[in-house]
């Protein structure tokens, strides 16, 4: 057969084109691979040690605070709102790069996520109003996350 | 091999960089004009460092040759050197220290105040605290993106200078009259001698006597 082929490799490449499409509509179609997925994919996977991923290669989905990566040690200055003033632009919300300003509805204010701010002063810079103020991390006793690491 | 001495000194990333290199560059050279044996090098294991992210610079310091060579972090430092203070609520800064520590900390607050935030405060020797951003009247903010690599004003021109002196004093490891050779601004460097406020403990080291 490969002698023929080489032989027939000079003529018009039309002719194998079409020979080949009539073997492949003749054969059978295969049938679609089966894959079993377990129950709880994520839960089943057991890495050796020695190929263990890095700290912060898997995460949980991001749906809620990732506790590994609290960043509020990196912050000297802390946002302190100030109610009264604030008109409820939510220009915080959009400035913030690290989301950590929401709107509470129930009460009707801005509510500021103390664990992930990590004191770029962004917000105090756009609010239009003048109701932040960066008041230095030492003066309050709360906020508190030692870290073993830093990162 | 005698007894190595360990110092850490924590600091910000990128904003405060140089000046924890200028504290344990200038330690290391005073200490070096006495002729002991010293390490002096940058962080290598918290990387990458960015902007107001801690990150540590070390120090070692022994009468004979060092032979801990392929060691990157001081993992029982004896003195804990805090460049920014607000590091002190953000990481547990006394991690490994052995009995009989040495903390000192850059601020003009009072050391029980800052107590507050170290609860394993009680495996410290002692604590001394300097107002070396006071003394030095120097903010230093750098975004250059250089980190003092391209600096020319030389080794504690800024809030370096008054916390050297206060190690000195403090540790009693080197003379105040050779770090006046190595770091440019020597009045700095006489006022943080002169103003640390040091608080002892009941824990004496067989090793050190912290207070000078």
């Amino acid at each position: 057969m490969e002698t023929k082929k080489q032989k027939t490799k000079g003529k018009s490449q039309r002719k194998n084109v079409k020979t080949k499409a009539r073997k492949q509509a003749s054969k059978p179609a295969p049938k679609p691979r089966q894959v079993v997925m377990p129950e709880d994919i994520y839960g089943s996977i057991s890495v050796p040690e020695d190929r263990a991923v890095p700290f912060g290669a898997i995460t949980p989905a991001p749906v809620r605070q990732q506790e590994l990566f609290i960043t509020s040690n990196w912050r000297i200055v802390r946002p302190v709102i100030d109610h009264e003033k604030c008109t409820r632009c939510l220009t915080c919300y959009i400035a913030c790069p690290d989301a950590c300003w929401s709107f509470n509805e129930k009460e009707e204010k801005m509510e500021w996520n103390w664990k992930f701010c990590k004191g770029c002063q962004v917000c105090i810079h756009e609010c239009p109003a003048d109701a932040l103020k960066a008041v230095p991390e030492l003066d309050f006793e709360d906020g508190v996350v030692r870290l073993e690491k830093p990162f | 091999m005698a007894k190595v001495t360990e110092i850490t000194v924590w600091t910000r990333g990128v904003v405060m960089d140089k000046e924890a290199r200028d504290v344990a560059s200038a330690f290391a050279q005073a200490a070096k004009m006495e002729g002991k044996f010293i390490q002096a090098f940058d962080n290598y294991e918290d990387l990458p460092d960015r902007v107001l992210v801690t990150t540590r610079k070390y120090v070692r310091i022994s009468t004979e040759e060092i032979q801990m060579k392929y060691l990157y972090v001081n993992e029982h430092p004896d003195v804990v050197v805090i460049v920014e203070p607000t590091i002190v609520k953000g990481i547990n800064v006394l991690r490994g220290m052995p009995e009989g520590g040495l903390l000192v900390i850059n601020t003009n607050r009072p050391i029980e105040y800052m107590l507050k935030f170290i609860p394993n405060a009680d495996i410290l020797g002692a604590v001394a605290t300097v107002d070396a951003d006071g003394i030095s009247g120097v903010k230093t903010v750098d975004f250059s993106g250089s980190e003092g690599g391209v600096d020319a004003s030389g080794l504690g021109a800024g809030i370096a200078a008054p916390i050297v002196g206060a190690m000195a004093k403090v540790t009693g490891m080197v003379k105040k009259e050779n770090l006046a050779k190595v770091v440019s601004d020597v009045a700095a460097m006489e006022r943080g001698y002169q103003q640390v406020h040091i608080q002892k403990f009941h824990r004496p080291r067989s090793v050190y006597f912290w207070g000078g």
